[in-house]
C-alpha cells in the first residue's frame, strides 16, 4: 500500500476536527459535572427558591436549605455518570475511528443532551404549572396554609417574572399575598447548550469520519 | 456501566438510611410553623404635636410573641379613630416608618395621629377635665378597622381590614404644651 492510497486518518482534517470536538465536549462535560452549578432557578418571593441542575439541586425554604435524600442520590448518580461519560469522550477522541472508540462514543455522547432535555422539561412543566395550573400549587400549599385561591398575574415560559396573588384566611382574617415569581437560567445552562451541540457534533463527525475511513480503506484495498 | 453506577450508589445510599424508604423520601427540614402572633401593649410616649396640622406623634411600645424567627416588616398600618361614646371621628392614624419584627420581643411603633378639627373640639368640650397637674384628657377610642401591609422577603401581604378595638386613652396635657 502506498502513501497516496492509505487513508492515514490521524492526518485527515476531518479526523482532527473529530478529535478536537471530542476532547472539547469531554472537557466541558467533566467541567459541568464537577462544577454542578445551577442551570435553572425559580424564586417565589425570596421565600422559596429552587435551583436545579442535573448534578445538584437546592431548595431554600425561608432561608433554610431542605433536601430529600432520594434526590440527593439521584443527582449524585447523574454526576458520576456524567464524569465517567466526559472522561470516556476524551479517551475516545484520541483515536475516534477505532472500534472501541465507537463504543465509548455511543455510551457517552448522549448524556449531557439527555440531561439538557430533562432540565428543559422540568423548567417547562414548573413554569406551566405556575402560569397556567395554579390549582396544583393550591393543593400543595393547602397542606400548610389555608389558601382560598391563587391567581397568576402574567405568564412565564422557562424564564421571566410574574406575580401570584394568594387569598387566604389566616386567624379568621382575610389576607392577600402578592408573591413575585422569577425564573432564570444560570450561566451553566448556556455552557450546557454549547456542550450539547459539541456532543452532537462529535457523534456526527465520528460517524462521518468512520464512514469515509472505511470507504477509503475499501477503495485502497481494491486498488491493491 | 450506567446500571452498575445506579445500583452501586443506590445501595450505598439506601444502606446509610437502613433501607428505610420513608426516610429516604422525607425532606430533611421541617416546615416553619405559622402561628398567630400575640401582642401586648406596654406603653406609649407622645413625641410631638403640630398645632397647625393637628398631628400628634406617638411611639407605642408593644411586646410581641411570635413562633419562629421569620423577619416581617410592617410597612403600612392605618385606620380611623372615633369617640366610642359619641361616635365623633377624632382622626386618622398611620405608621410613619417601617418596623421590622424579627422574633419575639419589644418593638416600638411610630404612629402619627392626624386629628380632625371637630375631633379636637369634641375632646375639648366632652373629655377634658382640669386638675392641679394640668388638663387631663380621658376618652374611649374606638378603631373600627385597621388596614395593614407587611413584607416577608419580597412577598407583599395585605390585610385589607382587621377587626377593630376599643381602648381608653388617658393623658395629661402639660402646662407648657407638647414638646
Amino acid at each position: 500500500m502506498t502513501s497516496t492510497t492509505s487513508p492515514r486518518p490521524w492526518r485527515n482534517p476531518l479526523t482532527l476536527a473529530t478529535t478536537a470536538t471530542g476532547v472539547a465536549s469531554g472537557v466541558l462535560v467533566v467541567w459541568l459535572a464537577a462544577l454542578a452549578s445551577e442551570w435553572w432557578r425559580i424564586n417565589f418571593g425570596d421565600i422559596v427558591t429552587v435551583s436545579l441542575s442535573p448534578f445538584d439541586y437546592e431548595v431554600m425554604l425561608l432561608n433554610q436549605v431542605t433536601s430529600v435524600p432520594l434526590i440527593d442520590l439521584v443527582v449524585l448518580i447523574s454526576r458520576i455518570i456524567a464524569m465517567v461519560a466526559g472522561v470516556l469522550l476524551i479517551i475516545s477522541a484520541v483515536k475516534p475511528l477505532n472500534r472501541w472508540s465507537k463504543k465509548l462514543i455511543e455510551y457517552s455522547w448522549s448524556k449531557i443532551p439527555s440531561y439538557f432535555v430533562v432540565i428543559i422539561l422540568i423548567a417547562l412543566i414548573m413554569t406551566a404549572i405556575v402560569s397556567k395550573s395554579t390549582s396544583v400549587i393550591e393543593a400543595i400549599v393547602r397542606n400548610w396554609f389555608p389558601v382560598e385561591s391563587i391567581v397568576a398575574n402574567g405568564e412565564m415560559f422557562f424564564t421571566g417574572s410574574m406575580t401570584l396573588t394568594v387569598t387566604a384566611h389566616y386567624s379568621q382574617q382575610l389576607v392577600i399575598l402578592d408573591i413575585p415569581v422569577t425564573a432564570s437560567f444560570g450561566s451553566s445552562f448556556y455552557v450546557a447548550i454549547v456542550t450539547t451541540a459539541l456532543c452532537g457534533a462529535y457523534r456526527v463527525l465520528s460517524y462521518v469520519a468512520a464512514k469515509r475511513f472505511s470507504k477509503a480503506s475499501a477503495q485502497g484495498q481494491a486498488k491493491v | 456501566m450506567t446500571v452498575a453506577i445506579i445500583a452501586g450508589v443506590l445501595y450505598v445510599g439506601l444502606a446509610q438510611y437502613d433501607f428505610d424508604f420513608m426516610r429516604v423520601i422525607t425532606p430533611s427540614v421541617e416546615m416553619p410553623r405559622l402561628g398567630a402572633p400575640s401582642f401586648n401593649f406596654v406603653s406609649y410616649v407622645v413625641e410631638g404635636y403640630n398645632p397647625l396640622t393637628l398631628q400628634v406623634f406617638v411611639k407605642f411600645q408593644v411586646d410581641i410573641e411570635v413562633e419562629g424567627s421569620i423577619p416581617v416588616t410592617l410597612v403600612e398600618f392605618r385606620g380611623e379613630a372615633y369617640c366610642a361614646d359619641h361616635g365623633v371621628k377624632l382622626g386618622d392614624f398611620y405608621l410613619t416608618s417601617n418596623v421590622t419584627i424579627n422574633g419575639s420581643g419589644r418593638y416600638e411603633f411610630p404612629i402619627a395621629i392626624s386629628l380632625t378639627p371637630q375631633g379636637v373640639d369634641h375632646v375639648r368640650r366632652n373629655h377634658l377635665v382640669s386638675s392641679d397637674g394640668g388638663d387631663v384628657v380621658e376618652v374611649r377610642v374606638e378603631v373600627p378597622e385597621v388596614k395593614a401591609r407587611l413584607m416577608v422577603g419580597s412577598v407583599n401581604i395585605t390585610i385589607p381590614a382587621s377587626s377593630g378595638l376599643v381602648t381608653t386613652v388617658r393623658f395629661t396635657i402639660p402646662e407648657e404644651g407638647f414638646p
